[in-house]
């Protein structure tokens, strides 16, 4: 388990907010994006919600928020494992609904 | 892992900017907005001039184009894999050291990373402190490929010292000034076009009035006249300026 970031700490990484105000901008597209993993021949979608977790997974990390960067690299794999063939919608919306709740917690620490 | 300790030693800053007795220039080739602006910033507190681009194509043109002391790499680019702009710019030899910055992080991909050409590797998410002693690690490295003295007839231009000389007379240039005849020397006999010596005396968001490079052009080689160097710089209106060593005049006879 991560210990939470504290304000001073996101502050000094973050000093204009303007990567908080990111998560909460992938939070909603993440959302937005949930109903592909319903419809998993959808690849375009698939390579949306790809391509959003590989970026968030990235950046989320090195500025503090690594719960975030871990899930967001967990269902970046079930993703590529999903559009490969090899994978389960299922394990990939569970994914997708512990990265939504690491966003959560995260916007609250805004 | 926690990033907690991103403010930036003033002290630390001065050692890695300030190696080369002049204020190293890197390039950060980074398209997702938050992190190339970290990476920029904390490049910016040790002292760095930091150049950021998000495509590859654009990257390539710019390692090109300019001396750069370091570049730092995402593998993950929009236009084009940040391995095979690596491999291009080595094809090319582009020597600058590469740090090349991924979120993937298994060993294979390492592998690849410095085989395709990079020096070191660092694996997002990172802490901001070892992205820091990387770049200083990386920027302490001697480069066998950059001499640190250029010659062109009596003129030699040592870049440790920041010194140009002509006969042994120390010439009087500006910052500007040196590194124009820096780059004229580096690229003598050959045309340097106007863009690349604005691209290689400015950052990206300088803005550069319209005849500036002409004024330390005319700066540049009214001192190289009057300290009697044997090298002019060539005009070609509408391509670019060269350097040209020039037949040393012999002297007049007594009449």
């Amino acid at each position: 388990m991560h210990k939470a970031p504290t304000a001073a700490e996101l502050a000094l990484l973050d000093p204009d907010g303007t990567f908080a105000e990111r998560l909460a901008g992938d939070r909603a597209a993440f959302a937005a994006l949930a109903a592909a993993l319903d419809e998993a021949d959808d690849d375009g979608a698939l390579a949306d919600i790809q391509l959003l977790a590989h970026r968030l997974g990235g950046a989320a990390g090195t500025f503090g928020y690594a719960e975030v960067g871990e899930a967001a690299l967990d269902l970046e794999e079930s993703i590529i494992a999903l559009r490969e063939g090899e994978g389960d919608s299922g394990v990939a919306a569970g994914h997708l609904a512990v990265l939504l709740a690491t966003l959560d917690v995260a916007l609250r620490l805004k | 892992m926690m990033n907690n300790e991103a403010a930036a030693d003033p002290a630390e800053g001065e050692a890695i900017g300030q190696l080369a007795g002049a204020p190293a220039r890197i390039l950060v080739v980074e398209d997702d907005r938050d992190v190339a602006g970290l990476v920029g910033r904390e490049m910016r507190s040790l002292g760095l001039i930091v150049d950021v681009i998000g495509f590859a194509e654009d990257a390539l043109v710019a390692a090109r184009a300019t001396d750069y002391a370091l570049m730092i790499v995402d593998l993950g680019l929009p236009d084009r894999d940040g391995l095979d702009l690596v491999r291009e710019m080595r094809k090319r030899a582009i020597a600058t050291p590469i740090l090349m910055m991924t979120a993937r992080g298994k060993v294979e991909d390492k592998v690849s990373g410095l085989a395709s050409g990079a020096d070191d590797y660092l694996v997002k998410p990172f802490a901001v402190p070892e992205l820091r002693a990387r770049v200083g690690a990386l920027l302490r490295r001697p480069s066998p490929l950059k001499e640190s003295r250029l010659t062109i007839g009596n003129i030699v231009v040592d870049r440790d010292a920041l010194e140009a000389v002509v006969d042994g007379a120390s010439l009087p240039l500006t910052l500007k000034q040196f590194q124009l005849l820096e780059l004229l020397v580096r690229r003598k006999n050959h045309m340097t076009p106007k863009r690349m010596i604005e691209e290689a005396l400015y950052g990206f968001n300088d803005e550069v009035s319209g005849n500036a490079i002409e004024a330390h052009v005319y700066k540049l080689r009214q001192a190289l006249r009057g300290a009697g160097a044997d090298a002019e710089v060539e005009t070609r209106r509408g391509i670019g300026y060269r350097l040209v060593e020039q037949q040393r005049r012999p002297p007049a006879a007594d009449a």
